[in-house]
């Protein structure tokens, strides 16, 4: 081959695969979800929770009108703050980002928002004693292949005595479940899709200002407050929402995000009836009660985290990760621990009874060295009704069916319809109420 | 001594078994669809992030190949390849990289025939595929519960390959190839945990790909 005719035949392949594969590659590149993206229609979200508050953040940015109907006069729902109970802000619901790996890991690492790993280490309150290590190591609750019983019977199952019940109790607490209602099997199905990671941070601020302030605030002025949501007619193609004032609010889609209580209740009418299958997923649900209280005291005499008291089965030194020089026990009570405080009626009776349980763990140093508490029980908000949801025995794919859109029209979001394995959790919901609004837009582009 | 005398034998046996030894590099244009919806999936769920993630489409292959001697127009040979595909999106205070790295060992068949096609060549090339895909985020590898995020998989790899020889000397020549190729990236569980965050929220365990190349090889005879 001569010089010539090898430059020549070079350069034609050159040329050739330059220009083919550019124009290709401009064809091709696509990386936004939706062509079409402004959608003109209006959006209802029902609840301003984590769930409520990310899909209206999502639609803003997407040029989507629409309002959020709040029942309750702030927003947040299971996420709160409370100042002045202590040097720094108190957590009132969320606490820990649980994980890294996550939507709100991302929004965190953006941001350098300030988080501390949480290691306290872990002791138990066994056989009337204070002990690091347990005889049995009581977390049992993952895997493959276990019974679709409750955690209790699984415990009893495997050999665990009655000495361990209250600690079984604070595992099925961190579920915010009662040992004897939540199922080993569908909590590990749950559990195989967690993707998050392990680790628990926690917030130099507040989860909620975490919240408020990426998340929150950009959509505060399309909150519409202190509406709840009597019922819902979707017979039309434009949907109609009536709320406890009788004022008529229309809309061409609408994300439902409140609690899944609310909605076992049946404390929203929907017209027509929502399907048999949707009402039977949300009724097997479990919410159980739950409350956190958080106990003042003079001087830390307390293990960092204790789990087995009868009374209330996991207590947390809140003041971790916070810069602070007070001495904060937070009593985290789920399930039927947080039912019978709840029966007791008053905060300062199930300050008492939280205080002496202390004080036979601590040999009478809590009631010495209390100053204050103050009680946030989730049973008592009119609007949540509990602390959230979990999986029962005979739980089936309830939660796929009840996180299912109906006629393209009414979409469900919130922490109990994450159908990935996150639920229970404020990324969780997060990933729940974006998965809402791609299924309202996908549902337009139909 | 007796290493250089062995490596010697061995390079000297493998020379006289082969036709050829090649090696190349291309450009790779890669689709896969699943991996297409959850970066997209990515960008939508993220206001927050305003650079958007691009697909995972452009990378580049370096390859070796021998091919056996024969005195027929087809021969059969075998190939390594490795192969590199990389999106980065810079955000203030938050650059996100994937990087999704695979190698492929695969089995060649070439046709030639001097007579019919000239200096054009075609092959036929099946592979078996192992990969990694990585997450660096502001150009640190991506850690959670003290561990490096990462996502392995396996596949398979049938493409067809035509290439054209520019001889330099009667040993050595330089062959441009165009080769496309469908790889059924059939075990990938974890790519939706490392790009996207979630498992079962958006895509399949698994993805096809198909893989579009543009190169040049140097060929010894």
């Amino acid at each position: 081959m001569n010089r010539r005719l090898f430059l020549k035949q070079a350069s034609l392949v050159s040329v050739g695969g330059l220009l083919f594969p550019s124009g290709m590659f401009s064809a091709c590149r696509k990386d936004d979800l939706f062509k079409v993206s402004a959608y003109k229609g209006k959006v209802i979200v029902v609840g301003a929770g984590a769930a409520g508050l990310y899909a209206g953040y999502l639609l803003k940015s997407k040029g989507i009108d629409f309002t959020i109907l709040e029942a309750a006069a702030y927003h947040g729902g299971r996420m709160g703050k409370k100042s002045g109970f202590a040097d720094y802000d108190i957590d009132t619901g969320a606490q820990w980002l649980h994980g890294r790996n996550s939507i709100l890991g991302d929004l965190v690492a953006k941001n350098k928002v300030a988080t501390t790993l949480d290691t306290s280490e872990l002791s138990y309150w066994f056989n009337k004693q204070i002990v690091d290590t347990l005889p049995k190591d009581p977390f049992i609750f993952e895997g493959k292949n276990l019974p679709d019983v409750s955690f209790k019977d699984y415990a009893v199952q495997q050999g665990f005595g009655d000495e361990y019940n209250y600690i079984i109790e604070a595992i099925a607490a961190d579920q915010g479940a009662a040992a004897s209602q939540i199922s080993a099997y569908w909590n590990s199905k749950d559990e195989e899709n967690w993707v998050a990671g392990t680790e628990d941070f926690k917030f130099s601020k507040t989860y909620f200002d975490f919240i408020e302030e990426y998340i929150a605030n950009p959509v505060l002025s399309n909150i519409v407050y202190n509406t709840p949501v009597k019922a819902i007619d979707y017979t039309n193609e434009s949907i109609q929402l009536t709320d406890a004032g009788n004022k008529v609010w229309t809309a061409d889609k609408v994300i439902v995000t409140v609690p899944v209580s609310i909605l076992k209740n049946n404390e929203i009418t929907f017209s027509p009836l929502l399907p048999a299958t949707k009402t039977e997923a949300f009724s097997k649900f479990g919410m159980g009660a739950g409350m956190k209280v958080f106990l003042k005291f003079s001087r830390k005499f307390y293990k960092p985290v204790l789990y087995g008291g009868p009374v209330c089965a996991a207590y947390v030194d809140d003041s971790v990760g916070k810069t602070t020089n007070n001495h904060v026990l937070l009593a985290f009570v789920m399930g039927t621990q947080a039912a019978n405080l709840h029966s007791l009626g008053s905060d300062n009776a199930i300050t008492d009874a939280l205080i002496k349980e202390l004080d036979s763990i601590y040999s009478g140093q809590a009631s010495a060295a209390f100053m204050a508490s103050s009680v946030h029980d989730y049973t008592n908000k009119p609007f949540i009704k509990g602390a959230y949801g979990y999986s029962t025995v005979g739980m089936g794919n309830a939660r796929e069916v009840a996180a299912q859109s109906v006629n393209d029209k009414l979409f469900f979001a919130g922490e109990a319809m994450n159908i990935n394995g996150h639920h229970q959790t404020v990324h969780g919901a997060v990933e729940s109420g974006y998965k809402a609004v791609i299924d309202v837009l996908s549902s337009v582009e139909k | 001594m007796k290493y250089r005398l062995l490596f010697f034998n061995l390079f000297a046996g493998i020379c006289a078994l082969a036709q050829s030894f090649e090696t190349g590099l291309s450009y790779n244009y890669l689709y896969a669809g699943q991996w297409d919806n959850l970066i997209q999936t990515y960008n939508f769920a993220r206001p927050f992030l305003v650079e958007k993630q691009p697909l995972l489409k452009h990378g580049a292959q370096v390859y070796l190949a021998y091919r056996f001697k024969s005195e027929k127009k087809i021969s059969h040979g075998i190939q390594l390849s490795y192969s590199y595909f990389r999106s980065s999106a810079e955000n203030a205070g938050f650059t996100n990289t994937l990087g999704f790295s695979a190698l492929n060992v695969g089995y060649i068949l070439h046709y030639e025939n001097e007579t019919l096609l000239k200096r054009v060549y075609a092959e036929l090339i099946v592979a078996a595929t192992g990969g990694r895909m990585q997450r660096r985020i502001n150009n640190a590898p991506f850690e959670y519960d003290q561990k490096r995020a990462k996502a392995f998989g396996i596949g398979g790899n049938v493409g067809t390959k035509l290439g054209y020889h520019l001889k330099i000397n009667e040993a050595v020549c330089l062959s441009p190839f165009v080769l496309l190729s469908y790889e059924p990236y059939f075990y990938a569980p974890d790519a939706e945990i490392l790009i996207n965050q979630t498992r079962g929220l958006v895509a399949e365990d698994w993805t096809g790909m198909l893989n579009a190349q543009f190169g040049l090889a140097l060929k010894w005879r």
